[in-house]
C-alpha cells in the first residue's frame, strides 16, 4: 500500500513544478511557431500557401503516434506489473491521443482537398491512421463498458497492446503500400529534403504540441488521481 | 480436448441453425436491395459477402461463449491442466468446422444471386476458407474481452473490426484481380500470411484474456 | 507404505496467508489440514464466492500467497488436486444427461463406469435420456455434485453445496463429506447459514 500511495505524491510534487512551466513554454512555442509558420516561412514552390497546414498536420500525426506508443507502454505496465499508477496514466493519455488523431485526420483531409481534389482517398496511410482512431475508440469503449474499471482497464490494455502492430504499418505505409493501393500517398518529405526555413516552424510547432500534450496529460492524470482519492475516502458515489 | 469442443458445438446445433439462417437471409436482402443490375451485383458481391460473414461470426461467437461462461464451463477449462491455447485452438477448429465451413458453402451456393462466374465463386470460396480461422480466433478473443460487459456483439465488432481489415483488404484484392483476369497470386499469399498472423495473434491474446474473463 | 485409493499418503495441507481482495477482505489467513473441514460463512455479497474462487486459483489475489503441501502453489499441479464446484454448475443445459457423462469422460479422462456409478449414488441415473435444462434445480445440483464421487481429488472447494438440495440430497452430501474426511480429504464450504459442528470463518 505504501508504494501505491508514495508514487502519486511524488507525481504531484513533480507536476506542481512542471505544469506551469509546460503551460508557459507551450504558449510561447505556439505563438512563435504559428508566426513563423504562417508569416515568415516561404510558401512551397509547388503547393503554394496551402502547404502551411502541414505545420499543424504533421506534428498532430506525430503526437497521435507518440500517444499510442505511450498508451501501449502503460498498458504493458498495467498487464504485467499491475501497477495502479500506470492505469491512471493510460486512461489519461488515451483521449488525448484520440484528439490528436482526429486533428491529424481533419487537417489532412482539408489539405487533401486542394492537393488531390478530394477530402478522402482510401490510401494506406489514411486507412491506417483511421484504424488508429478506431483503436483509440475501441480502447475507450471497452474500458467504459465494464462496470468495474479495474477489470475494464485490463481488457482495454490487452486491446491496446494488440493494436501496436498498427504503428509500424502506419510508419511503413508510405513506403511499402504504393504498389498495392492507389499511388496518391503523402510524399511530403519525398524528393529533396525539407528546407531549413520550413524546418524551424515545424520544430517549434512540434515543441508546442509536445508541451500542450504535457499540460493536458498532467491535468487529466491529476484529475483522475484526485477522483480516485475521493472515491477511496467515500466522498464520491 | 478437440473431441470435447466438437461435441460441444454439436450440442449447440439449434443456435447454429439460426446463425446460418441469419447469413442466408441477409444475403438475400442485400442482393434484393441492389437490384437486377448484374455488373453492380458482381462488383459489390465480394465485399458484401465478406462483411456479412464477418458480422455473422462476430454476432454468434459471443453468444456461445457467454452461455459457456454462465454455466461455469470456463472455470472448468481453467482448472483443467492442459494449455489454454489448446482449448482456444480446438475452439477455433470446432468453430471452423461447424460455422465457417457451412457459411462458406452457403455463400458458394448462393453466389448465383450475385451473378458471379464460376471462377469468381471459386476464389470467393477459397478466400473465405482461408480467412475464417483468423476471423473465428479474433471473434473468440473479442468475446472473451467483452464477456463481462453488456455490449455483446456490437461492442465486439467495434473493437475487433479494425483488426480484420488486412483480411478484408487482401481477400477483396484477390477477388478484384480474379474479376479483372489478372494474376491474383501475390494478394493470395498476403491473405494467407495475414490470416495466419491474425490467428496466432488472436490465440495468444486469447490466452491472456481467458483468466480475466473468468474473474467476475 | 501401502497405497490404496482411499487415502492420500502425502501430508497435505492448504495454507492461505494474508490474501486480500480490495473492498471485500484484507489480510485473511487460515490453514486447513487433512481430515479438516472449514466453513466460510457470511452474508450475501460478503465475498465468500470470491474467496473460494481465489483459493481455487481462478482469481489472483491482489496480495498474499497460497501454500499447498508446504510449498507455494504451482497453479496447474495444484488445480489437479482440487475440485471446485461453484455457483454455476458447470453443466451444458442443451446436453442430455448422458451427453454430459460423455463430456466429463472426455474432459476429466475418467471412465464412464465411474461417472455412472456416481450418478446412481446421487439418484439421478434414471434421467440419462433427459435434457439437463429440463431437470429440476435440485437434480442439476445433484448432477454437478456427483463429480465429488467420480473424481478422486483431495481438496474440495464447494460454494453453497446445500442450496437447492432437498433433505435426501443433503443427507447424501453429508455422508459424502463425512466419507471424504474419513479418507483424509480436505474440504472448504461456503454457506450463509451455520452448519452444526464445523470450524468456520466469518466474513
Amino acid at each position: 500500500m505504501k508504494f501505491t500511495l508514495a508514487k502519486p505524491r511524488y507525481f504531484f510534487k513533480i507536476t506542481n513544478f512542471l505544469f506551469p512551466l509546460a503551460l508557459v513554454l507551450g504558449a510561447l512555442c505556439f505563438a512563435a511557431g504559428l508566426y513563423s509558420a504562417l508569416v515568415t516561412s516561404p510558401p512551397d514552390y509547388q503547393q503554394g500557401d496551402a502547404m502551411r497546414i502541414m505545420y499543424i498536420h504533421v506534428p498532430a500525426s506525430w503526437m497521435a503516434l507518440f500517444c499510442y506508443g505511450a498508451l501501449a507502454l502503460f498498458s504493458l505496465f498495467v498487464l504485467v506489473w499491475r501497477h495502479p499508477f500506470a492505469e491512471i496514466l493510460a486512461i489519461s493519455v488515451a483521449p488525448i491521443g484520440a484528439l490528436f488523431t482526429v486533428l491529424s485526420l481533419v487537417t489532412g483531409s482539408l489539405w487533401g482537398k486542394p492537393m488531390w481534389g478530394t477530402y478522402w482517398v482510401w490510401d494506406a496511410r489514411l486507412t491506417s491512421v483511421l484504424v488508429l482512431l478506431f483503436l483509440y475508440g475501441g480502447y475507450w469503449a471497452l474500458y467504459k463498458a465494464y462496470a468495474h474499471s479495474a477489470q475494464g482497464i485490463r481488457a482495454a490494455s490487452l486491446l491496446a497492446l494488440i493494436g501496436v502492430i498498427n504503428l509500424p504499418i502506419i510508419k511503413g505505409s508510405v513506403d511499402w503500400w504504393n504498389t498495392l493501393h492507389q499511388p496518391a500517398s503523402i510524399t511530403k518529405f519525398g524528393g529533396p529534403s525539407i528546407h531549413p526555413s520550413m524546418l524551424l516552424p515545424l520544430g517549434l510547432m512540434t515543441a508546442a504540441y509536445g508541451f500542450y500534450f504535457l499540460v493536458l496529460f498532467i491535468l487529466r492524470a491529476r484529475t483522475e488521481l484526485n477522483k480516485r482519492k475521493l472515491l477511496v475516502q467515500g466522498n464520491l458515489s | 480436448m478437440i473431441s470435447r469442443e466438437l461435441y460441444n458445438a454439436y450440442l449447440h446445433k439449434g443456435s447454429l441453425l439460426s446463425t446460418f439462417a441469419f447469413f442466408a437471409l441477409a444475403l438475400f436482402c442485400v442482393s434484393l436491395t441492389l437490384g437486377p443490375n448484374e455488373t453492380l451485383l458482381r462488383q459489390s458481391a465480394p465485399g458484401l459477402i465478406w462483411i456479412l460473414a464477418i458480422l455473422t461470426i462476430f454476432f454468434s461467437t459471443p453468444l456461445l461463449l457467454k452461455r459457456e461462461a454462465q454455466c461455469g464451463l470456463l472455470d472448468e477449462i481453467l482448472l483443467h491442466p492442459s494449455l489454454t491455447s489448446t482449448y482456444l485452438l480446438s475452439k477455433v477448429m470446432a468453430e471452423y468446422l461447424f460455422i465457417a465451413l457451412p457459411l462458406a458453402l452457403m455463400s458458394f451456393f448462393l453466389s448465383p444471386l450475385f451473378a458471379l462466374s464460376s471462377v469468381e465463386t471459386l476464389s470467393l470460396l477459397l478466400t473465405l476458407l482461408i480467412g475464417f480461422p483468423a476471423l473465428s480466433a479474433l471473434g473468440i478473443l473479442g468475446s472473451l474481452l467483452t464477456l463481462n460487459t453488456q455490449g455483446g456483439g456490437l461492442l465486439l465488432s467495434l473493437i475487433i473490426l479494425p483488426l480484420t481489415l488486412p483480411l478484408l483488404i487482401f481477400g477483396l484484392s484477390v477477388m478484384e484481380m480474379t474479376r479483372l483476369g489478372l494474376d491474383s497470386f501475390p494478394s493470395f499469399c498476403l491473405l494467407m500470411g495475414s490470416s495466419l498472423f491474425l490467428l496466432i495473434l488472436g490465440v495468444t491474446a486469447g490466452c491472456w484474456a481467458l483468466p480475466f474473463a473468468a474473474e467476475r | 507404505m501401502t497405497s490404496s485409493d482411499a487415502t492420500f499418503m502425502v501430508w497435505l495441507m492448504l495454507d492461505v496467508r494474508n490474501i486480500s481482495l480490495p473492498s471485500l477482505f484484507s489480510d485473511l489467513s487460515f490453514s486447513l489440514a487433512q481430515r479438516e473441514m472449514l466453513l466460510i460463512r457470511g452474508t450475501n455479497g460478503a465475498g465468500k464466492s470470491s474467496l473460494l474462487r481465489m483459493v481455487a486459483g481462478l482469481i489472483r489475489p491482489s496480495s498474499g500467497t497460497l501454500f499447498w503441501e508446504g510449498q507455494k502453489i504451482q497453479l496447474s499441479a495444484y488445480q489437479q488436486s482440487l475440485l471446485y464446484s461453484g455457483h454455476s454448475l458447470g453443466l451444458h443445459p442443451e446436453a442430455l444427461l448422458k451427453d454430459q457423462v460423455n463430456l466429463w469422460h472426455y474432459h476429466y479422462r475418467v471412465e464412464k463406469k465411474v461417472i455412472e456409478a456416481a450418478l446412481h449414488i446421487w439418484g439421478i441415473a434414471p434421467f440419462a435420456n433427459q435434457k439437463i435444462q429440463h431437470l429440476s434445480q435440485g437434480q442439476q445440483k445433484r448432477l454437478s455434485l456427483s463429480r465429488l464421487h467420480s473424481l478422486a481429488r483431495p481438496l474440495w472447494i464447494l460454494d453453497e453445496p446445500h442450496s437447492s438440495l432437498d433433505a435426501e440430497g443433503r443427507k447424501i452430501l453429508e455422508d459424502t463429506l463425512a466419507r471424504h474426511l474419513e479418507r483424509d480429504g480436505l474440504a472448504i464450504l461456503a454457506s450463509h447459514e451455520k452448519q452444526p459442528g464445523m470450524r468456520e470463518i466469518c466474513l
